[in-house]
């Protein structure tokens, strides 16, 4: 059941129905039937990993919390215990609870990388066998089906288990409770990746039935589909075939466009499923994490990424950057490195260290491809040449006695952040980073042989369909420039009853009539829910 | 006071869901093909429901029907109340929900189903020409059960519910006909028949049996045409299986051969026209194109088919019944005045 079908549409109604009808101490079942329900008719049988998943990181979260309260309880008994013997029993116990959580990791990581990298491991071991040994007996791929969602649910469930291990909370009692963190089925399939301290409570608090949040919610809702069926799906075709083309003389410009393109689709297909995801937790009136905002108005890579699927970036921040930051190794080799290398080098290497592991993580998380390895160490150059030119630049600020706050400078560094960033798409939708980087050089090809004529001719994009994706995208502009000040929906939702149905009329007829879906397109399916 | 702020809220949303309901119908009218200026056979389904008098001959088939069979000729020579429920590649399927709507909404006396479409593959959709059809028709178990034959596995059946879902992509396409005829439709068939006047240039040679020995009719077609029969039966309306005649016909003796065991196994007629294309009077003239007859062809094949039908099945002569006589002069008047446009 897609998020963009009208299946999910009753079924939203339905569950939103049902929420408030019954008795307020049961919505939060309401919540874990229809999430279950969502699941089961998505994934079916592969609703097995999701349950795997949820039981064992329950369980390990309950006997470290468990093992936590003992270990507490143990203290409080033995107040005559020396602080020497206090250490030791707090490390008998941490043992324990770091074994649980090595376990739980392991298992649930274990899946995930099993799904996601088998085959591509596979592909390595037979490449390097026949190139260093000639053995031709090629090992088979298997055949995969990767349960919807598994990377979203895994991190939220990996996060929350690493908080109960760090203490941040305790962890929860009730099975079926927990069970619907993980599968609250409006975030399941593209996140966002959210904390069980948050997102919990709004789970499990009791919800009364509020007009405008239905409202609030359904605009949102229409916002997000206008994004992902007027944009992302009419211009996916395009951005294919100017990349399956460009060989065949559709360089230079053409891929510049293509480039600009395949950041507005995957913009809007990406964001557009969180406006859907969250428009529906909002007629829930259940507060979820948002993961973007407005990222395409960033001034710096480093912005960009604390803009940009917000929830997965604070999980490797919080669970690997951190961690390892201060780690004992990492503060070792910064120990290490000052001794030998200096000062400069010592200092930087507790933040560029973990920050290599969290780029190549991230490359990985994307896709099993090195190109996505290469993509996600080409952010890491670039956050790290931001970063180490900055005193650089600011002297040259103040030599040209540049206006930092200024429209123009500011202008500037939106626009260099936003095509550089995009710049780096070319390893998502190039064959791989060999093939992107040649298309990048492709770019500098002479741009005379640009021909609009030729475009709605070979390159799957209709001169009407392109209107409205200029249109489109400038009332995109528009809004995301009108969010700087507040969410877009709730300011319409200040207007009178009549403004109010004549802009959400408007929306949904633009959203029906223009969005690119129904026989002959490929609608139902987001980039980021085969993650 | 509290009950009054209650009322009032509630006609507020009462009238607000009217107002949507509308715009979303609105929307869905104006996207839907109109089918009057060009391909009106999208009508004929359609325009079948306007039809107020008895009606004692339905014609269900593909669109040699509504190109050949001319029901105000049989009402002219034979008295015979007739109309043409057929459509563009209309399968077996679909006719057979055609004939169950029909028996639904006026009881015919016969039902005469031209095969000539049988022999195509169990899952032949022509989606473009079975909406024609499906789209025309009015809300029923026997639409919601043409849709389920007639879907294949990339569409939905919400497309068919609400029509803008499937045509929405008209938007750059949208003429002023599509707002003219927004909530009036004119009538563009004469009882189902479509007036046409095109010439076949005559580029190939006649043919009749123009499809390859041994193809036959597959078994969920043959299934199909027994329920035909068996509705026809439980319902006593009778039913006549006919193959219209062509320049070029897709067609074999082994088809021929398994209708005429078909009709007989169920004690009904089966008539081939094919050979009948001299006697008819057919000439390249009265055809628009190696397949179709044009209007001046189908006045020669219904005065046929109208001597068939009269001598081997029980249709009254409404001419009769002045009532019926008063509609029909006038729907014959206006064919005529067709006619002669030309």
């Amino acid at each position: 059941m897609s998020f963009v079908s009208l299946a999910f549409a009753l079924f939203v109604t339905i569950v939103v129905s049902l929420f408030y009808i019954v008795p307020k101490k049961y919505q939060w079942i309401v919540l874990l039937v229809a999430s279950y329900v969502f699941y089961f008719i998505c994934s079916e049988k592969l609703i097995i990993y999701l349950l795997v998943t949820t039981i064992t990181v329950f369980l390990c979260a309950k006997f470290i919390s468990k093992s936590v309260k003992a270990q507490k309880d143990y203290i409080k008994a033995n107040k005559d215990l020396s602080k020497e013997e206090k250490k030791q029993i707090k490390a008998t116990f941490k043992k324990k609870q770091r074994w649980l959580l090595l376990l739980c990791v392991f298992i649930n990581i274990g899946i995930l990388a099993y799904l996601k990298y088998i085959n591509w491991g596979i592909a390595y071991f037979n490449y390097y066998r026949l190139m260093w040994f000639g053995i031709v007996d090629f090992v088979n791929p298997v055949t995969i089906l990767m349960p919807l969602g598994i990377s979203f649910y895994t991190f939220q469930s990996v996060g929350y288990i690493i908080d109960v291990y760090n203490g941040k909370y305790e962890a929860e009692e009730n099975i079926f409770k927990y069970a619907l963190y993980v599968s609250f089925f409006p975030q399941i399939i593209q996140g966002p990746i959210s904390r069980f301290n948050e997102l919990a409570p709004e789970l499990y608090k009791e919800k009364t039935f509020n007009i405008y949040n239905i409202k609030s919610g359904f605009i949102r809702i229409l916002f997000g589909l206008f994004k992902k069926l007027v944009i992302a799906e009419r211009v996916s075709p395009f951005v294919s075939s100017v990349m399956n083309f460009k060989d065949y003389g559709y360089d230079g410009f053409y891929i510049l466009l293509a480039v600009f393109m395949y950041s507005m689709q995957i913009y809007c297909d990406f964001s557009g499923g969180i406006d859907v995801a969250l428009g529906v937790a909002e007629m829930l009136d259940i507060k979820v994490a948002e993961n973007f905002e407005r990222p395409f108005f960033s001034k710096s890579i480093a912005e960009y990424w604390r803009r940009w699927h917000i929830t997965l970036g604070t999980w490797f921040k919080d669970y690997i950057f951190y961690p390892l930051s201060i780690s004992k190794t990492f503060l070792n080799i910064s120990k290490w490195l000052k001794k030998h290398f200096g000062d400069e080098i010592g200092k930087r290497a507790p933040l560029y260290l973990p920050l290599l592991i969290v780029w190549t993580t991230t490359g990985m998380w994307h896709g099993s491809e090195s190109r996505f390895v290469v993509w996600g160490l080409m952010n890491f150059v670039l956050i790290i040449l931001g970063t180490e030119f900055e005193p650089v630049s600011e002297k040259l600020i103040n030599k040209f006695n540049i206006k930092v706050n200024g429209f123009w400078f500011k202008s500037y560094r939106i626009v260099k952040t936003f095509w550089l960033m995009s710049f780096l798409r070319l390893f998502d939708i190039s064959k791989d980073a060999k093939d992107a980087f040649r298309c990048f050089s492709m770019i500098f090809r002479p741009w005379n042989n640009f021909n609009m004529a030729s475009v709605y001719e070979n390159l799957s994009i209709s001169h009407d369909d392109f209107i409205v994706v200029v249109i489109a995208i400038i009332a995109l502009f528009i809004a995301d420039l009108m969010a700087r000040r507040g969410p877009v929906r709730k300011r319409v939702l200040e207007k009178n009853t009549f403004v109010q149905w004549v802009l959400v009329s408007a929306l949904f007829t633009v959203v029906i009539v223009f969005g690119s879906y129904g026989l002959g397109y490929e609608a139902s399916s987001f980039i980021y829910g085969n993650f | 006071m509290k009950n009054n702020s209650t009322v009032k809220n509630l006609i507020v949303i009462i009238f607000k869901v009217c107002v949507a309901i509308a715009l979303f119908v609105c929307l869905n009218l104006l996207f839907m093909p109109k089918y009057i200026e060009e391909n009106a056979d999208g009508r004929i389904t359609a325009e079948f429901y306007r039809e107020k008098t008895p009606i004692d001959v339905i014609f269900t088939g593909s669109s040699l029907v509504h190109a050949g069979i001319s029901p105000m000729v049989l009402y002219r020579e034979y008295g015979i109340s007739a109309y043409d429920r057929s459509n563009s590649s209309q399968t077996i399927a679909l006719s057979y929900y055609i004939a169950e709507d029909t028996i639904k909404r006026n009881k015919p006396k016969l039902i005469v189903a031209d095969v000539g479409f049988i022999y195509e593959a169990a899952d032949y959709v022509d989606e473009g020409a079975s909406r024609k059809s499906l789209d025309g028709m009015k809300w029923n178990s026997s639409k919601v059960n043409a849709i389920k034959a007639m879907m294949d596995e990339t569409e939905y059946f919400t497309d068919y519910m609400f029509p803008i879902l499937r045509f929405h992509s008209r938007w750059n396409d949208l003429k002023s006909e599509d707002l003219k005829y927004l909530f009036y439709k004119p009538t563009v068939t004469a009882n189902g028949q479509l007036i046409q006047f095109d010439l076949f240039d005559g580029a190939v040679s006649y043919d009749p049996y123009h499809l390859d020995e041994g193809v036959i009719a597959c078994d969920e077609n043959m299934e199909y045409l027994q329920k035909l029969a068996d509705l026809c039966k439980e319902n006593d309306v009778q039913l006549a299986l006919i193959k219209m005649p062509s320049y070029e016909c897709n067609w074999n003796k082994d088809l021929d051969k398994q209708m005429s065991d078909f009709a007989d196994l169920n004690g009904i007629k089966y008539k081939s026209f094919i050979e009948d294309y001299d006697s008819i009077g057919l000439e390249l003239e009265d055809l628009t194109d190696r397949q179709h007859m044009n209007s001046y062809g189908a006045e020669k094949f219904s005065t046929v088919l109208g001597e068939y039908i009269v001598n081997n099945y029980s249709v009254s002569d409404v001419r009769e019944d002045n009532s019926i006589k008063a509609v029909f002069d006038k729907k014959l008047e206006r064919y005529n005045t067709l006619m002669n446009e030309k």
